[in-house]
């Protein structure tokens, strides 16, 4: 029998269903209940959930199960994802798989609390110092609140990284019918192939190097310091650039891609938008279409790393996209990097959903 | 086909259920593709409730409400603040002890929680009666699907009364006034009370 | 330390130490070992855990699972290890400005919940590997690089803030009263729930230098003289003890741990069926 599940319950699901056995979190408007509900169900399948005492601690302490080989947990909304910058940079650094949700809300800072955003898409790839790399989905709908959530895991396990589920306040406490699966794609993340004697964390023979569970017979060193295939700090020039190297190139573009594109075959006009908003970009594509107005649709679902290749393949046809989000330009800069036709920007952050209607008097105009 | 419904009331009336359980039964047990989201904030201290039910036999693109075909209404200053929302010709439930004046022609004023109390000494429960006179007026949902959805998301225990209020929210309380003559039957000073009361909440 | 010791548990290829000569911090990570050993306990079943500054560089010297983390944060990852797999042993080693500095919050926390977890603090009122600035236990008057005046901050009693928070086992060592740290350092790691050593450890590079005490020798006779022990004080009136530190267990009780809490209380209770 279907659900009717909000974004934050299908968020819980998805984790659940994937393996999600442990949830550090702190609470915070709009994100709380995926707190709330893991604290009732994470004990009944035999896994823990702590509520730490801010979000840095909270993501600190997933890092530490994760270690321990558990598939782990956070969700925060804007403040606390300022907060868990710092361990996101150490779990890229680290190379330590976790799943972090931002239900995002208006900032900047205590913001608006209870009303939606999408001002975190830059935070969400460059918010921790340094380079590195980070993997970003983005829901627009229910159903995939729950399958992202189970695509994040198998993405966080394979390229030992963080992953960030960027969904939003509209999401978080809209309510759709979705239907759960049944059988569920899990892919942990891989054990070492050697001996103990042998094994190197973060062996540069592979792209991305299996981890070992601690307790299981391998001891190793693992360090937020630049370090070498040892895990040992090092700041040999040659093994720094071979560490940031691998990095920069573990997440390939194409493997990790997912789009939603449609009616772009005759488009000379496209409404490119991500998340919840895409749903009115949809509408109003769908509107237009009915005018005989040739306008396409398309929405990176994986937004980081950005679908550069594919937008400028895309773009060659069409006279304009207009970029709709609710922020005051933040993906738009990428597409114009990648575009190769004139780039519009339709936005605002003033904490209301920017409306079907608001799209179509833009692009009518 | 699709439809919108939006709920308002003041906090602790339970509009926010009565939207879950709208489109519960609409989309669990009735089967359409449904969209339901709230706005909460400092509603639970009283403030403006508002529950929006999208309901579709297609996919739903845009989850929210643009111009509403039907509203529930259980308070004044919830209608005046989003009165706009609704159709010109959109049909409007509303309480018609906590609501004395609105300008859709297509309002039914049912004394939902007036009955409510003289039947069970509270008003807890509004929502679901006001669920009942929404099916009769606008058959958009079942009554088998809204009964099943009562049993599912009210609190154990209680769903017999619940089911109870839904009925007398289904069956016809009194004549619906109409919006016309009501307004003549409405005293300034019968106003000016309300409002004082309103303002006081 | 003797060589068995340095020689089971070190990672050779790791040594020397980075630690400056006169520091006191290979001193108290020598009685750590021994304390290990003399349990008998497996490599594959201790976890290492520190954060940021001299310190912090401690578990990479070890033959363990071992993780230096974010600064002030070893803690909570400490936390998710120990929650997630009991089975493991875990040690946290910081620094005084590490734990109750930057780390304060996870330290205050960590002590509330009763999580087994051992935290051995090296305390040397100072952030050594930066410079030598002002760390919350620097004692007022001494001079630090962010103190050229003499620090005004009153500092904290270690000691008393683990007891304050929670913590059930909470003793005072220093690096130069090597026995009686070994036995602190023992019952703090067999200690089942949150047990805090607070050792007084000498640094002559960033400490000493700026405050009259630049060789080795006068910062370890600087302990030796300004340090008695609780057995010590018996009978002793407060005049006779002056300002001395002392050191010693504080406290040893028992309390629920959280990790046996939240297995009993949460997890065996939702998941058996209610009588």
């Amino acid at each position: 029998m279907p659900l009717l599940l909000s974004g934050n319950e299908a968020i819980v699901e998805g984790a659940l269903a994937s393996g999600c056995r442990m949830f550090g979190g702190y609470p915070i408007t709009p994100s709380s209940d995926i707190a709330e509900k893991m604290s009732l169900r994470l004990p009944k399948m035999g896994g823990k959930f702590i509520q730490m005492e801010d979000e840095i601690a909270s993501l600190g302490a997933c890092l530490g199960s994760s270690l321990t080989g558990i598939r782990s947990m956070t969700a925060t909304s804007g403040p606390g994802f300022s907060l868990m910058q710092e361990h996101i940079g150490f779990a890229a650094m680290a190379e330590i798989p976790c799943v972090i949700v931002n239900v995002q809300r208006g900032g900047p800072s205590t913001g608006l609390p209870t009303y939606p955003s999408q001002g975190d898409v830059m935070q969400s790839r460059w918010g921790t110092h340094g380079d590195h790399p980070i993997i970003v989905l983005v829901p627009f709908s229910i159903l995939e609140c729950y399958t992202l959530t189970i695509k994040a895991f198998n993405y966080s396990d394979k390229f030992r990284t963080p992953v960030i589920i960027l969904s939003d306040e509209i999401l978080a406490h809209l309510r759709e019918k979705i239907e759960l699966l049944k059988e569920i794609d899990v892919k942990v993340r891989n054990f070492p192939e050697v001996p103990p004697e042998e094994y190197l964390p973060f062996d540069s023979r592979y792209l991305v190097p299996p981890l070992a569970p601690y307790g299981k017979g391998y001891r190793f060193h693992i360090t937020g310091l630049v370090h070498d295939e040892t895990g040992f700090p090092t700041a040999d020039p040659e093994k720094v650039r071979s560490l940031q190297e691998r990095l920069a190139s573990k997440i390939p573009e194409e493997e990790v891609r997912d789009m939603d594109v449609r009616y772009m075959d005759d488009a000379r006009i496209c409404l490119f938008s991500i998340g919840s908003i895409a749903r009115s970009a949809l509408r109003a594509v769908l509107q237009l279409r009915k005018k005989n107005k040739k306008v396409g649709f398309i929405r990176p679902i994986t937004v980081w790393p950005f679908p550069y290749d594919e937008i400028k393949r895309l773009s060659r046809d069409l006279d304009v996209i207009y970029v709709c989000e609710m922020n005051m330009g933040q993906i738009v800069g990428e597409v114009e990097r990648a575009a190769e036709c004139d780039v519009r920007f339709i936005g605002k952050a003033d904490g209301t959903i920017i409306s079907p209607g608001e799209i179509l008097y833009r692009v009518m105009h | 086909m699709r439809k919108e419904v939006i709920l308002v009331g003041s906090g602790g009336q339970g509009t926010l259920l009565g939207g879950h359980i709208l489109a519960e039964a609409a989309g669990i047990f009735d089967g359409y593709n449904v969209s339901n989201s709230g706005r909460y904030g400092a509603a639970a201290r009283g403030d403006v409730t508002v529950s929006e039910v999208v309901i579709s036999d297609e996919e739903i693109d845009y989850p929210k409400v643009t111009k509403a075909d039907y509203m529930i209404c259980l308070s004044q200053i919830g209608y005046d603040k989003y009165k706009n929302v609704l159709k010109k010709n959109g049909i409007l439930i509303a309480d018609s002890f906590y609501v004395y004046r609105t300008e859709h022609k297509n309002t039914h004023f049912i004394p939902l929680s007036e009955v409510v109390r003289e039947k069970t000494g509270s008003e807890v429960g509004t929502n679901i009666a006001a669920l009942g006179a929404f099916v009769r007026i606008t058959k958009m949902v079942s009554k088998e699907a809204i009964r099943k959805a009562v049993k599912e998301k009210t609190p154990k225990g209680t769903e017999d009364f619940n089911l109870t209020i839904f009925d007398i929210g289904l069956g016809k309380i009194k004549e619906d006034v109409k919006v016309d003559e009501r307004e003549q039957d409405l005293q300034e000073e019968y106003i000016s009370i309300l409002e004082a009361d309103i303002q006081q909440r | 330390m003797k060589t068995e010791i340095a020689v089971k548990y070190l990672r050779q290829e790791k040594l020397p130490f980075i630690w400056c000569a006169g520091c006191g911090h290979g001193i108290i990570l020598a009685s750590i070992l021994r304390a290990i050993d003399g349990f008998g306990w497996s490599k594959d079943e201790i976890c290492i855990i520190s954060g940021i500054g001299c310190c912090g560089r401690t578990p990479g010297y070890l033959d363990f699972h071992t993780l230096h983390t974010t600064h002030g944060r070893a803690l909570t990852f400490a936390t998710g290890i120990k929650f997630a797999n009991p089975a493991l042993k875990v040690i946290v080693v910081m620094g005084d400005g590490d734990s109750v500095a930057i780390g304060g919050n996870h330290f205050i926390h960590a002590a509330r919940r009763n999580i087994d977890v051992t935290a051995i603090i090296f305390n040397n009122y100072i952030y050594g590997m930066t410079g030598g600035q002002a760390s919350p236990t620097t004692p007022v008057g001494k001079i630090a690089s962010t103190a050229p005046y003499g620090a005004i901050d009153p500092p904290f009693d270690i000691v008393e803030l683990a007891i304050g928070c929670g913590a059930t086992y909470v003793a005072r060592g220093t690096a130069f009263h090597v026995p009686a740290l070994d036995n602190l350092i023992k019952k703090a790691l067999i200690h089942k729930g949150f047990s805090v050593v607070d050792v007084l450890s000498p640094c002559p590079t960033a400490f000493g230098r700026r405050n009259t005490m630049k060789g080795v020798v006068e910062n370890f006779t600087w302990l030796k003289e300004n340090v008695i022990s609780k057995s010590a004080i018996k009978g002793k009136k407060g005049a006779e003890i002056g300002k001395r530190i002392i050191i010693g267990e504080f406290l040893n009780i028992e309390k629920p741990e959280y990790t046996e809490i939240y297995k009993r209380d949460i997890i065996d209770k939702v998941r058996s069926p209610s009588p």
